[in-house]
């Protein structure tokens, strides 16, 4: 069988659409009307909107302080009788001390990288992250991949707990999207993920179940003064 | 399929016992699909589930884009619409930058004519790799490739992540729904398989059976040698690939195994970045009413060197497989799909005979039209009747296909453009003259009145109002109507008479 190349594939859609070679001319394509697909305008109370939306996915949202920010993490970890878990933010180094010091075990994921180091954060009952950007529209966690950000702290582990800042809540997907699009292929980060919530299904006769394969809680603290 | 004694029934069952999920999409050519209608219509519970399940999804898809949209849920269609159009119309454009974004973001782009050549593809990639495991995600392209028999077939073991289709790869089943693919199974039957094939104790319960099914796969996950995915969107202006799950599996799978590839047929592409929120505010909504999918997965090549984790090697394999022919400008709108299930949870023929009767990888409205353009109206000639033409499936379509007038276009096609037989073609004359002037139609009800009283089979004039008798059989083009019920005969004095009479008893005009 020969194989197709990409000039025969292309050919294949040359024909259909009444040409021999690949237009270049390109007309602009439809502008997104905002008018119509905007649904949070950036003068909205945003950080009011991304509470609500992020609770009503069923994540646990809590508004605290730079202040209480750790407090109300390790009573959250003491309340769900979590033993070991592990931190993925591009700043760490304050959330671990604060959840060594409160006696849970911290697991050093940097130690193994790539597949083995995922293998071993099957084994956690929790992660810590921070986001990229909130999208107050949806209540959505962005959480790029990138050096300090392992893919598997917000989605291996069971239990999420996402730092949110208020000033970095967007108010809608538009506005990601467009903060994003002027990113070169290698420039832009290779896992973008728009988390809403935690894992889901309603595959057995539509009954509604939490936590299939990605975690099944999502607990969100968002950080009013910062 | 389950023999086990005293099992219930799915649909496919009782059609034929020997069926396994494989035929139910691939049935042989040419398809007849009144068996399988009779199947699903005499399956009292499959008509329950499936019917209050899609009613329910097409009411939260309402409410959803309505509380979202408000008066501007058409708008947003259309624009939607416009923007798969435009980069349908511009496709080898879009396909080539999509090309070239994607290998500088260091993805591996391959192209595959059909079937064949695409799964060929793959399975060189698994050999490459020594590949034992596969785990994948949902992808109905996958499914046009019968790419897990062919991965098994060498020694593959391929596994399907998704609960639904997982439960369906383990009970030998195949999707009936392109979003919620078990919508035609009960509880019991997913217990039953569970048994069976895992070996573990029975139960019925929905959250315990997830539970099981999420143990078994986290395992997969973690000794996979690849992952693969479908693509829910694929960006030209990046090289990107978006994947949208609920449960998870999807990120799983193109995140831990260290080699991720993804099967996307070319239509699912769209220009530029900006254009994907347009379609991510839509496709949750229209789907099951929710604002957004719980994962969307946005990924642009493999993991950068300085990324901890994520797969090494990222391979996009392009599909055709049918869709070049679908492109031309005839038939170029159908391409807009989205696979977002809507039209099959507002279509009343859906709701009664489930998507296997469908016979192919793709069911509902949309399917009655992908089907016979992918595999040849002579191969599907029933599926361009399985609709009413009601017109609900192009009222929920999120990019405005306008699903009845391609349905009416494939059943002229179908026809060549007139009724092969004489009587057919002097009674559709006679009805189109007749519905031209009021007093024609009156005179042609009035007629047809006479004729049905001349049929009457059943007891004459005891009680003119009540039991008027039935008339059991009526010719030609009308013999349909009379081929699952009878007739009740119309009455001596039709209802324009005794209106016409009551208002002027009354002293109306």
């Amino acid at each position: 069988m020969t194989r197709s190349t990409r000039e025969s594939f292309l050919s294949r859609l040359h024909k259909p659409l009444g040409r021999t070679s690949t237009i270049t001319n390109v007309p602009t394509p439809p502008e997104v009307d905002e008018s119509i697909a905007r649904l949070v305008q950036p003068d909205d109370d945003l950080f009011a909107v991304f509470c609500e939306k992020a609770a009503a996915t069923g994540m646990k949202v809590h508004q605290v302080t730079g202040d209480s920010l750790y407090e109300t993490i390790t009573a959250r970890l003491r309340e769900e009788n979590v033993r070991k878990l592990s931190v993925s933010m591009n700043d760490p180094m304050a959330t671990e001390s604060a959840i060594k010091s409160a006696g849970f075990e911290l697991h050093d994921w940097k130690a193994v990288p790539g597949k083995d180091g995922l293998d071993a954060q099957f084994d956690l009952d929790a992660g810590i992250t921070d986001v990229h950007n909130a999208i107050a529209e949806t209540g959505s966690l962005i959480c790029q991949s990138g050096s300090s950000h392992t893919r598997g702290m917000s989605l291996i582990v069971p239990w999420h707990l996402a730092i949110v800042k208020k000033s970095q809540i967007m108010p809608d997907l538009i506005d990601f999207w467009n903060d994003r699009s002027s990113l070169s292929p290698d420039q832009m980060p290779a896992s973008i993920a728009i988390i809403t919530g935690p894992s889901k299904t309603a595959d057995i006769e539509g009954v509604l179940i939490t936590g299939v394969h990605g975690p099944a809680m999502v607990d969100v603290f968002v950080v009013e003064d910062q | 399929m389950s023999s086990a004694p005293g099992s219930q029934t799915t649909a496919s069952e009782s059609v034929e016992l020997t069926m396994d999920g494989h035929d139910i999409l691939f049935p042989k050519l040419p398809y007849d699909m009144k068996q399988r209608v009779q199947g699903a219509t005499n399956n009292a519970e499959l008509q329950e589930f499936v019917n209050s399940a899609t009613r329910m999804r097409d009411q939260m898809r309402i409410n959803g884009c309505k509380d979202a949209f408000g008066d501007n849920y058409d708008k947003i269609r259309a624009l939607a619409g416009d923007i798969k159009q435009h980069t349908l119309d511009n496709l080898d454009y879009y396909i080539e930058q999509f090309i070239d974004n994607a290998t500088a973001a260091g993805t591996n782009v391959h192209y595959a004519a059909d079937a064949e050549e695409a799964n060929a593809i793959c399975k060189e990639i698994c050999q490459k790799h020594n590949a034992k495991l596969v785990v994948k995600s949902k992808s109905m392209v996958t499914e046009e490739t019968n790419l897990v028999h062919e991965l098994e077939a060498i020694g593959v073991e391929t596994i399907e992540t998704d609960l639904g289709e997982y439960i369906l790869q383990l009970d030998h089943d195949a999707p009936s729904h392109l979003v919620t693919p078990m919508i035609h199974k009960n509880r019991a039957s997913v217990g039953r398989a569970f048994a069976r094939e895992l070996g573990v104790e029975y139960t019925d319960d929905p959250g315990e059976l997830t539970k099981i099914a999420r143990r078994v796969l986290r395992d997969k996950y973690r000794q996979a040698d690849i992952g693969m995915s479908g693509g829910n969107f694929m960006i030209a202006d990046s090289g990107s690939v978006c994947i949208c799950t609920n449960e998870g599996n999807g990120r799983l799978c193109t995140s831990v195994p260290p080699v991720h590839i993804a099967y996307i047929g070319i239509e699912k592409m769209i220009p530029s970045r900006k254009h994907l929120p347009v379609f991510l505010k839509l496709l949750s909504r229209s789907a099951i009413g929710s604002p957004i999918t719980v994962y969307n997965h946005i990924m642009t090549g493999p993991k950068r060197n300085a990324e901890p984790d994520g797969p090494q090697e990222q391979h996009i394999i392009l599909i055709d497989n049918g869709r070049t022919e679908v492109l031309k400008p005839e038939t170029r709108e159908m391409l807009r799909c989205i696979r977002c299930g809507a039209c099959l949870n507002s279509c009343p023929v859906y709701r009664k005979v489930g998507g296997h009767s469908y016979g192919s990888v793709y069911p509902g409205p949309i399917g009655a039209l992908l089907t016979p353009v992918f595999k040849g109206l002579a191969n599907y000639k029933d599926l361009p009747y399985a609709s009413s033409l009601c017109g609900a499936c192009y009222e929920a379509c999120p990019v405005k296909i306008n699903i009845p007038k391609y349905l009416i276009q494939l059943r002229s096609d179908l026809i060549g453009g007139k009724h092969d037989k004489f009587t057919d073609r002097v009674f559709f004359k006679l009805w189109s003259f007749s519905l031209k002037k009021a007093w024609m139609y009156r005179l042609a009800g009035k007629m047809a009145g006479v004729f049905l009283r001349l049929r009457n089979k059943g007891v004459k004039n005891k009680n003119p109002y009540l039991n008027r008798g039935w008339v059991e059989k009526v010719p030609g083009p009308a013999a349909g109507w009379t081929e699952k019920r009878d007739l009740v005969t119309p009455p001596t004095k039709d209802f324009r008479s005794w209106w016409d009479e009551h208002q002027k008893s009354k002293g109306g005009k």
